[in-house]
């Protein structure tokens, strides 16, 4: 992990838009940038719904994320797979970072 | 009101030629024009049951299908769909009429109709609860919903399945079902009773023959529905008939690939598939038996209640 996103600050793009449904153990969200509907995995999931809280220092969400199960998984570490997924919800125009 | 089967032969070609005949679908009425002879009496039985509207005031499409007679193809006419002053599509071989018009008006509808979301699903109810049937074209969604129609299901829908997102009801967009090639001979098996119009051989979808609704189908269309079970048909040729349950995640998935206008009504659309979703139960129907698949969906409604 690099050591500048532990200052960094994400949220999401469209907060009062974005939109997220929880079937059992499956989740989809509605991304308010290009109107498609994206299922999340578990952990993906729950970075959107920490995040539809407000926005969130990289730190606390590593915690938060840590809290609601996350472990290190085959040698990569909370840091990697949160920053791994951040970056993909990025990709995607449903989170956004700030400094 | 008069139905339109109680309107004479020539009294029904001179209206459909001067001001037109006006129908109430359900959540949509249309107003058809023609000079096309042959399809009053086509019209007579596919939509007999519909009372005749008065042919003024707003309708949500009113085409107009016109024969077209080419300088050296006097005995070869074509056909015209016209609507708002456009021909959306190419001209269509003379002997279509009725095909020709159903595909236009799905094609209208389709386009015009994003107040409400629009599945591509029957949807047929039984004591206030309705079954939707999303499937894709050559699944069996037709033939199924047209057998369960013909066994005491109303009929809501063959081709748009209409959601209110507001309320989270169906809304019925009743016309004729559409059976092609083997379903044909299926449904004239299965319920030798049914009102079939004319066998229209060699379209592009292969023969083409529509089942009318039923009276009481008609006289209901006003009525809403609520969701009970989402069942998605596939026809197997020899399959052994297996109704298994969805993960609802699949199903949401599945929905929204089903529905025309998903993606163009945005939030309304996620939130109207979620709510449908959380209020029923998804279900995946195999089947090549149609008596087979009809008492399956039968059980699932008795079983639920």
């Amino acid at each position: 992990m690099g050591e500048q996103h532990v200052s960094q600050r994400w949220s999401l793009r469209f907060p009062a838009e974005t939109q997220i449904c929880h079937f059992d153990g499956e989740s989809l969200v509605f991304n308010p940038l290009s109107w498609e509907t994206h299922l999340l995995n578990v952990s993906a999931a729950e970075v959107v719904s920490v995040l539809s809280e407000g926005p969130q220092y990289f730190d606390i969400l590593v915690g938060r994320m840590r809290e609601a199960g996350m472990n290190v998984q085959n040698g990569v570490s909370v840091e990697d797979q949160l920053e791994g997924l951040l970056i993909e919800l990025e990709s995607l125009g449903i989170a956004i970072r700030s400094l | 009101m008069r139905r339109l089967n109680e309107l004479a032969p020539d009294q029904l070609r001179g209206a459909l030629q001067a001001e037109g005949i006006g129908l109430s679908l359900g959540t949509a009425r249309v107003h058809i024009r023609s000079d096309v002879p042959a399809l009053a009496p086509a019209l007579a039985r596919v939509y007999g049951q519909f009372p005749v509207e008065e042919p003024s005031g707003f309708f949500d499409v009113a085409p107009r299908l016109e024969l077209v007679r080419r300088p050296g193809q006097l005995f070869r006419a074509q056909l015209r769909f016209f609507v708002d002053g456009e021909v959306p599509f190419e001209l269509f071989p003379g002997d279509t009429h009725l095909p020709l018009l159903e595909w236009g008006l799905n094609w209208c509808l389709a386009d015009r109709s994003n107040h409400k979301l629009l599945l591509h699903a029957g949807v047929v109810e039984k004591n206030g609860r309705a079954a939707i049937l999303p499937a894709l074209p050559g699944s069996g969604k037709s033939t199924l919903t047209a057998a369960l129609s013909a066994r005491g299901f109303r009929l809501l829908s063959d081709e748009f399945g209409v959601l209110d997102p507001m309320d989270g009801t169906l809304r019925a967009l009743l016309r004729p079902i559409a059976l092609k090639n083997e379903s044909i001979e299926v449904i004239r098996r299965f319920h030798p009773d049914a009102v079939l119009g004319p066998r229209f051989p060699k379209t592009r979808k292969g023969d083409v023959a529509h089942m009318a609704p039923d009276r009481a189908s008609v006289d209901r269309r006003d009525e809403p529905a609520v969701p009970h079970v989402v069942l998605f048909p596939a026809y197997e040729a020899g399959a052994a008939t297996v109704l298994e349950e969805l993960p609802p995640a699949r199903c949401f998935a599945k929905l929204s690939t089903n529905s025309f206008n998903y993606e163009v009504l945005g939030p309304a659309g996620f939130r109207a598939v979620t709510r449908l979703v959380e209020s029923t139960r998804g279900y995946s129907l195999r089947y090549s038996t149609l008596e087979e698949a009809v008492e399956r969906v039968q059980r699932l409604f008795e079983s639920e209640r």
